[in-house]
């Protein structure tokens, strides 16, 4: 029997309940991330290496967890990129002339506005996993569907 | 994958509409930041100065003051600049030193008169001061060398005048990075340009440094500026690039009795 279905749109759901330890690793995927946001900041890095040695480790996995891996790690980049502009633009403030602005507040507001639901989403995502059920968010969930194929 | 990149849009878009939202919110004004910044500063100068006046032996000659005054308020009102913001001090030394600290003081040791021969070269110095403070350099060069979280607590005066010994130690003794100095150097030239004083006599005193650096005690100026040769050259050509009308700076009177003050207070020394 197979273990997902795929919609007329192309997006594939399970169709299966997925094993005890299944479920687990897909879970530690997201907490993984999640762990590594706190001990990585303000150093961005840091919760992209821990997703991805991860995802290594997991790739010989079953679908479901081979799924939920890559989910977890290319959501890290989402704000990969908005964490990298707010490190270095704050080191810029502190330590050059760069002049303190409203955009640069604007930006780390925004950034930690960003960063919550993040991490918000990801625990909903962990908690959800480790049930078995199936998450998908916008942009990675269809991403992450042509980059891992069952 | 026909959605993929309408969602990647909606998720960037969305970061970006709510960056400019907020950043139309004016946080600065609200989070008080330049007055907090500005009161922190000046507490900070406060402490540095009364750790100096304690430590140091300040000349307080009413007539020596008002020479550094005149050349301060020829530079500042030249330029735009409040001169009752900038505090000059004479400090009795042997040092030939001048710096800048946090809350606008600038301390210039007798020494440092001493080896100057006309009050254009200590307008000079006195211009590379004001630039240093004018650009903000004082506090992001103690930032770097000290760390925000030291000099906080010494502005809340949490620490004790160890640490604002340690702070002065890096204000007069170690220098600014080289595009900090050549930037001082080059709105020191155009300060002393449009306050009708040779932007010239900067370089000159810099040339007199560099013959006698080795000989006596130079902790700052010479021994920790960089790159000396190269900023003798760049003075002297942005100066040569200003058509300056000098006009008279101060009286033979006032820059002989300035001179001999400091002679004697570098002889007792």
């Amino acid at each position: 029997m197979e273990s997902f279905k795929t919609d007329v749109e192309g997006k594939i759901s399970f169709v299966y309940q997925p094993m005890e330890h299944e479920a687990e690793k897909a879970s530690n995927s997201y907490l993984m991330s999640l762990f590594a946001v706190m001990v990585g900041l303000p150093i961005p890095i840091i919760n992209l290496i821990a997703t991805f040695i991860f995802w290594i480790n997991n790739k010989k996995g079953t679908y479901f967890v081979r799924w939920h891996c890559m989910h977890a790690l290319l959501s890290q980049f989402s704000l990969l990129s908005v964490n990298s502009i707010s490190f270095y633009w704050s080191i810029s403030v502190i330590f050059y002339s760069t002049p303190m602005s409203n955009a640069w507040i604007a930006w780390i507001m925004t950034a930690i506005i960003f960063n919550l639901a993040e991490i918000a989403i990801t625990i909903q995502a962990a908690i959800k996993t480790r049930k078995g059920q199936h998450v998908y968010w916008t942009f990675f969930g269809p991403l992450t569907d042509i980059i891992v194929k069952p | 994958m026909k959605k993929l990149l309408p969602q990647l849009v909606l998720i960037i878009s969305s970061f970006l509409v709510i960056w400019f939202l907020l950043s139309k919110i004016d946080w600065i004004r609200i989070f008080k930041i330049e007055e907090r910044s500005d009161r922190m500063e000046e507490k900070l100068g406060e402490l540095l100065w009364s750790t100096i006046e304690s430590q140091e032996v300040v000349i307080e000659d009413s007539s020596a003051q008002s020479t550094l005054n005149t050349i301060k308020e020829r530079i500042c009102n030249s330029n735009h600049i409040k001169p009752e913001l900038i505090k000059i001090h004479l400090v009795q030394t042997d040092e030939v030193n001048a710096f800048a600290m946090p809350g606008n003081h600038i301390i210039i040791n007798s020494g440092l008169i001493s080896e100057t021969d006309s009050a254009s070269e200590l307008a000079g110095v006195i211009a590379h001061e004001i630039a240093h403070i004018q650009k903000d350099h004082v506090f992001q060069k103690l930032i770097r060398e000290v760390g925000l979280t030291i000099l906080l607590s010494a502005a809340g005066g949490k620490q004790g005048g160890q640490v604002a010994l340690q702070i002065l130690k890096h204000l007069s003794s170690s220098a600014y990075d080289r595009n900090m100095e050549r930037e001082a150097d080059e709105l020191a030239v155009t300060f002393l340009a449009n306050a009708n004083i040779d932007p010239e006599a900067l370089a000159s005193f810099f040339e007199k440094l560099n013959q006698i650096k080795g000989t006596i005690n130079i902790p700052y100026w010479i021994s920790s500026h960089p790159d000396l040769e190269d900023r003798i050259n760049d003075v002297k050509r942005d100066a040569k690039s200003k058509k300056v009308e000098i006009k008279p700076l101060l009286s033979e009177e006032q820059w002989n009795y300035l001179k001999e003050l400091s002679n004697s207070a570098y002889n007792e020394e």
